[in-house]
């Protein structure tokens, strides 16, 4: 009657799991929002540089392509980040966590197929953005680089630490609303500090024992924690190395990523397994 | 097939689960009755191993089940009271889904057979989370059956559903049985129970209060209801406090 | 303390960062302060270096003074700095200064007269450091010359004045009427002498070396033979990763408000509406971590080092003089421009207000050019530019030139719509085949 198969291997419930998840971002249209909405603000950046070229009539650049491709990259991470906090929130949601517990699948292999499935989906997409600044490129007469398609293939290993990012923080909820709120808070606090400091910087400062002083050594401590635990300062890094042709400090930010996305992966497996894998509510 | 020895669990001060032992066989349908907060959803979930008890052993087919081992859920297939279901998904493609996760061969055959075993042959491309109430059930089912696992733990199999859903399943559990599979089935239906059990399980504040054949206990109080209430009521926890 | 357990370590934290960063300026702290004079490759500054501010950075093959003092130093927190104060005129702490290599070989630097000189003027072209034996003689010469200059212009301002004197009073005589009107004084015939721009520094005595690239201590001897205490400090002498030939890009319609080009890899992009003027200027590729704190040396910018930046070299302006711009397109050749000196005409009532044109020198005139260039003209067709001397191109001065004609803003966002449309499409076949 029956035939009681071996488990499969952890990898291969991960890559099921992947699977469906890259089939859902591809298949969804959030993925496409968001690349447009990216690419947007791409061109606005972009945009500049034409103004300025239009108006005075001369321009230098190395890498025309550099800032925007940035912050198309960006854009994509966030919603990178944000899609893989609501799709594993809504698993424990729906009840769906359970469910997949109840086969082969343990911690490991859960938080490895979402970030499998959303990476594959974000490689799947960079074609796609590639396709559009060459648009852009025979529009505006702007040169592609070598270092914007280096830049490209690798930003794929800093999307991992957004997605695994994530994850994290939404295994350990129960429900979508909270998982996003959280992840918008602690953006916010990352943006904040990085955003306070600067502001502080530009504070003049006359007097030896202004208020200011101790504030602006309080930030520069905080942002240099920010630097290295905001997951989208790895993909700044490794961007803005490659643009700067910087390739010791590009293969050093890759490493660093590929630390940070193992570190995240697998705390999001050990906060799972404490959490538990039961529906919301229950 | 099921082996449980001295399980136990707690949450916060409340013992939920006090000690359990229990043994059901291949080939047969083991009822799990309880009043409501017993301990059978606690139970369920250490057999499933997404929860670790604090003490005691599951042992399925001989082997011992911990919390996260891999290898012994493929020896369960399990049905929830509620199908948690993906909403962008067809049937074909929820159990092709999880036909890839427990890595079943020809996956795409394996679907059609289940599909046609639990008689959903015809709604293959239906989206799963349109499907009423006891069609998705028996959706649950089929996900289950696909592994061909020998041990189905049914958590409220027939809950909700009309008199033809509930024959219907009824029909796919003894079927199951037949072929040699345990069925432990937990439900609150007892006439159900009565119908389709070989032998019951009733637990009560954590602890198994019975177990053996439902002819046995059924005949010795009159209906499996009585037997139910008194070994589970009021006058249970008089009658345990006067021994 | 009571407080929950999750708040301890990042209060903590936070109290240690306050308390850092709340160090009012601290008591003066006195100590050995190096003070080199060091130059960028245009200027020399002279640098202090207190302990704080870690390793003594230096140009490779570029001279260096080097003095030490003994000062106080106290922290600046407005500015994150170690100031050094030498307002008290301390004389230099007395020693002979000694290089160690990373072999541990030790050159000792005899103190020498140096001075520095600006041939072109203060703040007008570089600085050079003149060193050793022929110091005095070099100052001599130039006070002889800066003195037998201001006499030639005191000469020519007498000479003048005296013909003014003599014009006002030839228009005095001539505003009587006279029968018989003398001649007017003749026109002066001597040409207005140069300005003497050169300045030279008074000589001074003191360590002068130049150090090749690398890693070194530097120390003082004192002369009890033993290391003065506080002078050991580590030295690095650092020279470009590399060279190459920059331009400074004048547009003619815009010539005041020049771009540059120094890094090779970059590309000009112009609307071709308006002829080019290509200033070629030597460059060179520093590590900003080093460059940029050998004036600031407690600088806390640029501290990635892989971080370059790239400098002129007018010290080396001898490499671009006389070299011709090769123009091309697509690998064939379309000739060569030479550097013409060209001077600005202000044009009242013209639409541009001037106009460029070739400089032609004029006798007993002191105009010189506005400045020397390569004129591109706006219907060259050419997309490479490097500059020759010989035939043979400089390496690092090949450019692109890219001729484009942007479109309006609001087309350049349709590309950005292709995801959607895509996704869109996507969805819409999905639902069809359900």
């Amino acid at each position: 009657m029956t035939m009681t198969r071996a488990a499969p291997g952890r990898l291969a419930v991960a890559s099921v799991i992947a699977r469906r998840e890259a089939a859902a971002a591809v298949h969804g249209i959030g993925g496409y929002l968001a690349l447009t909405v990216a690419l947007v603000a791409a061109t606005w950046i972009l945009l500049v540089d034409v103004r300025a070229l239009t108006i005075g009539g001369l321009l230098v650049l190395a890498d025309p392509f550099g800032p925007s491709l940035t912050i198309a990259l960006l854009v994509v991470a966030l919603y990178l980040a944000v899609s893989a906090a609501v799709s594993t929130a809504r698993d424990r949601e729906i009840g769906t966590l359970e469910v997949l517990f109840w086969g082969p699948v343990d911690e490991i292999s859960y938080v490895l197929g979402k970030v499998g499935g959303l990476l594959a989906a974000f490689i799947a997409a960079l074609p796609l953005l590639f396709a559009v600044f060459v648009l852009l490129s025979l529009m505006t007469g702007f040169a592609l680089t070598s270092k914007m398609l280096a830049s490209l293939v690798l930003s794929i290993v800093p999307a991992a630490v957004t997605i695994g990012f994530g994850v994290l923080l939404a295994v350990g909820t129960s429900r979508v609303r909270t998982a996003v709120l959280l992840l918008v808070a602690v953006i916010a606090v990352l943006l904040g500090i990085n955003f306070a400091y600067n502001l502080v910087l530009l504070v003049p400062v006359s007097d030896a024992a202004s208020p200011v002083l101790p504030l602006r050594d309080t930030l520069a401590a905080l942002d240099e924690i920010v630097r290295w635990l905001s997951p989208f300062s790895y993909l700044e890094r490794v961007v803005d190395a490659v643009t700067r042709g910087a390739w010791r400090s590009a293969v050093l930010g890759l490493g660093a990523a590929l630390g940070y996305a193992a570190a995240v992966i697998v705390l999001a497996a050990l906060w799972l397994r404490r959490r538990g894998v039961q529906r919301s509510g229950e | 097939m099921i082996e449980v020895e001295g399980l136990s669990k707690r949450f916060g001060s409340r013992l939920a689960v006090d000690g359990l032992n229990l043994e059901a066989s291949a080939g047969e349908i083991y009822g799990f009755l309880g009043p409501n907060g017993a301990g059978k959803t606690t139970t369920i979930r250490m057999l499933l191993g997404i929860l670790e008890p604090d003490q005691g052993t599951v042992r399925i087919c001989g082997e011992t089940v911990r919390r996260g081992d891999r290898a012994g859920r493929m020896l369960i297939g399990a049905v929830s009271e509620i199908q948690y279901l993906y909403g962008d998904m067809s049937c074909g493609e929820y159990l092709g889904f999880f036909a890839r996760l427990y890595g079943v061969a020809a996956a795409a055959a394996r679907v059609s057979e289940t599909l046609a075993t639990v008689g959903l042959a015809d709604r293959a491309d239906d989206r799963a989370v349109a499907l009423s109430k006891g069609l998705q059930q028996k959706l649950g089912l089929a996900r289950a059956l696909l592994h061909d696992p020998p041990v189905l733990i049914l958590d409220e199999p027939v809950s909700g559903l009309d008199p033809h859903g509930i024959r219907e399943v009824r029909e796919v559990i003894c079927r199951e049985r037949d072929k040699g599979r345990l069925v432990f089935l937990s439900s609150h239906v007892l006439s159900e129970i009565e119908r389709t059990a070989d032998r019951i399980g009733i637990i009560r504040q954590g602890k198994l209060v019975y177990e053996g054949p439902v002819a046995g206990v059924a005949a010795e109080h009159g209906s499996l209801e009585e037997a139910f209430v008194a070994m589970t009521g009021e006058r249970a926890e008089v009658a345990e406090a006067v021994t | 303390m009571n407080m929950p357990k999750g708040f301890r370590i990042p209060t903590l934290i936070l109290l240690a960062a306050l308390c850092s960063g709340a160090a009012t300026a601290a008591q003066a702290d006195e100590q050995l302060v190096y003070r080199p004079l060091v130059t960028d490759g245009t200027e020399y500054r002279r640098v202090a270096y207190p302990k704080e501010a870690g390793t003594l950075l230096v140009l490779a093959s570029s001279e260096v003074v080097f003095e030490a003092y003994r000062v106080p130093v106290s922290y600046w927190p407005i500015t994150r700095e170690y100031l050094a104060d030498f307002t008290a005129g301390t004389a230099p702490v007395e020693g002979t200064v000694e290089i160690v290599d990373s072999a541990g070989s030790v050159t000792t630097i005899e103190p020498v007269p140096y001075l520095t000189w600006h041939a072109d003027g203060v703040g007008a072209g570089p600085m050079k450091l003149i060193s050793g034996e022929e110091t005095q003689a070099f100052y001599d010469d130039y006070v002889a010359k800066a003195r037998d200059a201001a006499e030639k212009i005191k000469e020519y301002q007498r000479i003048v004045a005296e013909r003014q004197a003599a014009v006002e009073a030839w228009l005095k005589i001539a505003a009587e009427r006279p029968p018989t009107l003398p001649k007017p004084p003749p026109e002066l015939t001597i040409a207005e002498p140069e300005p003497y721009r050169a300045y030279a520094s008074e000589p001074r005595i003191s360590a002068v070396t130049a150090l090749p690239e690398g890693r070194y201590t530097v120390q003082l001897r004192g002369a009890d033979g033993d290391i003065v205490a506080g002078s050991e400090r580590v030295l690095v002498s650092f020279a470009p990763r590399a060279e190459a030939v920059g331009y400074v890009l004048r547009p003619e319609d815009r010539w005041t408000r020049p771009l540059v080009t120094f890094a090779p890899d970059e590309t000009v992009y112009t609307t071709g509406k308006t002829d080019l003027f290509l200033q070629p200027v030597p460059v060179a590729e520093y590590e900003a971590n080093q460059f940029t704190r050998l004036f600031r040396p407690q600088s806390v910018e640029a501290t990635d080092p892989s971080l370059t930046v790239w400098v002129p070299r007018p010290q080396d302006r001898e490499l671009v003089a006389g070299a011709e711009l090769a123009l091309s397109a697509e690998g064939a050749d379309l000739g060569a421009l030479a550097q013409t000196p060209y001077r600005v005409s202000q044009l009242p009532g013209a639409a541009r207000g001037y106009e460029i044109e070739e400089f032609t020198p004029l006798a007993g005139a002191a105009l010189e050019p506005d400045f020397v260039a390569m004129r591109l003209t706006q219907d060259v067709e050419a997309t490479e530019v490097a500059l020759t001397t010989d035939g043979a191109p400089l390496p690092g001065s090949e450019r692109q030139i890219r001729s484009v004609t942007p479109p309006s803003g609001a087309l350049l966002f349709l590309p950005a719509l292709l995801p959607l449309a895509i996704g869109v499409a996507l969805r819409l076949r999905r639902r069809g085949r359900r």
